[in-house]
């Protein structure tokens, strides 16, 4: 149980970390993105937004790929690891079983 | 309808740079597939940029030193602004403008402005007094485009003896030439005689 529930909040936490990194990368993208003549130079420092958008994209697809793996494994390591339930039936009462020499008398419990 | 919005609040991580959207920066600087067109220094796809060239009338041969400038005509002692457009082209050494203070001004300043796109090799202002060799002269600028916009500027303004012939040059300062490869430039000179 622990084991899963530790796989499922690392599942969560890199799946946040995957979000960021993709608002990352989506904010740098929109700054040089344009649908007409912007009137601007192209300069370094917009080559190093498109290098960061093209990173954090790179680094969320592996976060959400890894988080996904995180939870998928939590759920199978439930699935495989639960303790299994089984019903046992006691009967109780009290029994008389002839012997030679005379009666048994057996009385059960369950507790 | 959230999924949606949830949907378009996330998507959009690659950024969308149609050709044609953004001026050439320095050293022909361009987004990843496009180069630099020659003809209006902006970003197109490769396969259509055009080579830069310089209009035959924009780079007169033989302006090389002040002694043979082009002639700005005659000044006043506050002139209006002269706009002169130009060009250098692969290996020109300098464009050299010459102007006659009058004689009978006072107290008289030149104030010059040079601007020339970014993408191509950078130019500096020299002045020569009586046709002899130039200096590198500079000031601060007015506020003005700024490189962002695909223009560098080259400003300055000098107090001149009335009487005297003077050379404006506009020469490579060495830097922004794209290792040679872009050793040439197009530019505006913009010159006036004031009062200081």
């Amino acid at each position: 149980m622990l084991l899963c529930g530790g796989l499922a909040g690392a599942g969560v936490l890199v799946g946040l970390a995957g979000l960021y990194w993709h608002l990352d990368s989506r904010d740098a993208a929109d700054e040089v993105s344009t649908d007409r003549f912007s009137g601007r130079a192209w300069t370094p420092a917009h080559q190093d937004l498109v290098e960061r958008a093209d990173r954090s994209k790179t680094l969320a697809t592996g976060a959400y790929i890894a988080g996904g793996a995180f939870v998928i494994g939590a759920a199978l390591t439930f699935i495989f690891t639960a303790p299994k339930t089984t019903t046992e039936v006691i009967k109780t009462g009290t029994t008389v079983t002839p012997v030679r020499d005379g009666a048994m008398v057996t009385r059960m419990w369950s507790f | 309808m959230r999924l949606v919005i949830a949907c378009l609040f996330l998507a959009a991580c690659t950024p969308e740079i149609p050709p044609g959207s953004y001026l050439c920066g320095p050293e022909q600087l361009c987004p990843e597939g496009q180069s630099c067109n020659g003809p209006d220094n902006v970003c197109v796809v490769t396969s259509s940029a055009m080579p830069f060239a310089c209009e035959t009338d924009l780079d007169p041969p033989g302006d090389d030193a002040p002694a043979t400038a082009q002639p700005l005509g005659t000044l006043d002692c506050v002139s209006p602004l002269r706009v002169t457009k130009g060009c250098m082209s692969a290996g020109d050494v300098a464009d050299w403008y010459q102007f006659d203070v009058p004689a009978n001004c006072v107290t008289v300043q030149v104030e010059a402005t040079l601007a020339f796109p970014i993408a191509y090799e950078s130019l500096d202002l020299q002045l020569s007094t009586n046709l002899g060799p130039g200096s590198v002269v500079e000031g601060t600028c007015p506020p003005s485009r700024s490189p962002d916009e695909g223009e560098a500027h080259r400003c300055f303004e000098m107090t001149v003896t009335p009487g005297t012939r003077y050379a404006l040059g506009v020469v490579p300062d060495g830097t922004g030439d794209c290792d040679r490869a872009c050793a040439f430039n197009r530019y505006r000179l913009s010159m006036q005689l004031a009062t200081p």
